[in-house]
């Protein structure tokens, strides 16, 4: 075997080919530069998934329930989920559900004059409605 | 003594690629010669140089001097030797390259064949027994600063280089 720890030493070549270094230079410039390309659109890339990934997970969860309901909504179920009133209900009631709220907005707004003259008007058409 | 490749970096830093090429035009014939003493086939040595400096670019604007810039070449060197032999590894399982047939180790040492038998078996040794006899062979560095590039110490270095030249002998036999 001889003594291969000497050998190995020995096993240096002294490189004297020659090299074009313009030739080099130019080449690894390109490759910088598509290095630096590669490097943008992965950054790009990964921005991107993320904006997405976040989207995702801040979008409101719809659970099973709310799938399956959407899934079998039909026609027939639109006046029981809706929030307008229903057309049967009695006029005399929502009115004064109406003329309530009002009275409270006002009242709450400061206006307590308007709210006293608005009641003397709701009596007025309740008079004149008798 | 003035450190021209501390002055080149510095100016590299501030944004002079001129002074980036002076520093590989430096360093390009050592850099080439350690690869070539490895893949024994110019063009690899030379497209491993372009992986070298690729990467120095991209590091070297956060070099911040704590270590002597060829120190650093030989680590960066050193890695992409090891990705080569990875990467060689593979190519001789997948038969992507001609594999030679296994000599006399005696009387066939000088050829050309045999450098690259002992390189593939240099693969196939730990890596920090691969590292050393990187450093000692292709770069012919002494323990002293063997240890300095790896981090380790002059006795670690030296035991490793023991114990990769007697893995060899067991590969090689």
């Amino acid at each position: 075997m001889g003594d291969l720890k000497n050998e190995l030493k020995k096993y240096h070549i002294n490189y004297d080919g020659e090299v074009n270094e313009e030739k080099f230079i130019d080449t690894l410039h390109n490759k910088i530069n598509e290095n630096k390309k590669n490097r943008t659109l992965k950054y790009s890339v990964s921005i991107f998934s993320l904006i997405l990934i976040l989207f995702n997970f801040m979008r409101p969860i719809e659970t099973q329930e709310e799938k399956n309901h959407l899934r079998n909504f039909t026609d027939t179920e639109i006046g029981k989920y809706s929030e307008f009133l229903n057309y049967e209900s009695d006029s005399l009631l929502v009115d004064s559900i109406y003329f309530q709220e009002l009275v409270e907005t006002i009242f709450v707004s400061g206006e307590i004059w308007e709210t006293l003259e608005f009641f003397d008007e709701v009596n007025l058409i309740k008079e004149e409605q008798l | 003594m003035i450190d021209i490749d501390k002055e080149l970096i510095i100016k590299f830093q501030k944004g002079d690629m001129k002074s980036y090429n002076a520093l590989v035009i430096r360093h390009l014939k050592n850099t080439i010669g350690f690869f070539y003493n490895i893949t024994s086939n110019q063009m690899e040595s030379e497209d491993l140089a372009q992986d070298v400096f690729i990467k120095l670019n991209k590091h070297l604007m956060k070099f911040n001097f704590q270590s002597k810039f060829t120190t650093y070449l030989y680590r960066v060197n050193m890695n992409t030797a090891n990705t080569w032999f990875k990467r060689n590894r593979w190519r001789n399982i997948l038969h992507l390259d001609q594999t030679v047939e296994k000599g006399e180790y005696d009387t066939l040492l000088e050829t050309s064949w045999t450098r690259k038998e002992l390189w593939n078996a240099v693969g196939k040794l730990p890596l920090k027994q691969r590292q050393v006899v990187m450093l000692r062979v292709a770069e012919e560095l002494p323990y002293k600063e063997i240890g300095y590039v790896m981090g380790i110490n002059f006795g670690t270095a030296k035991v490793h280089f023991h114990h990769a030249v007697n893995n060899l002998k067991g590969i090689l036999k």
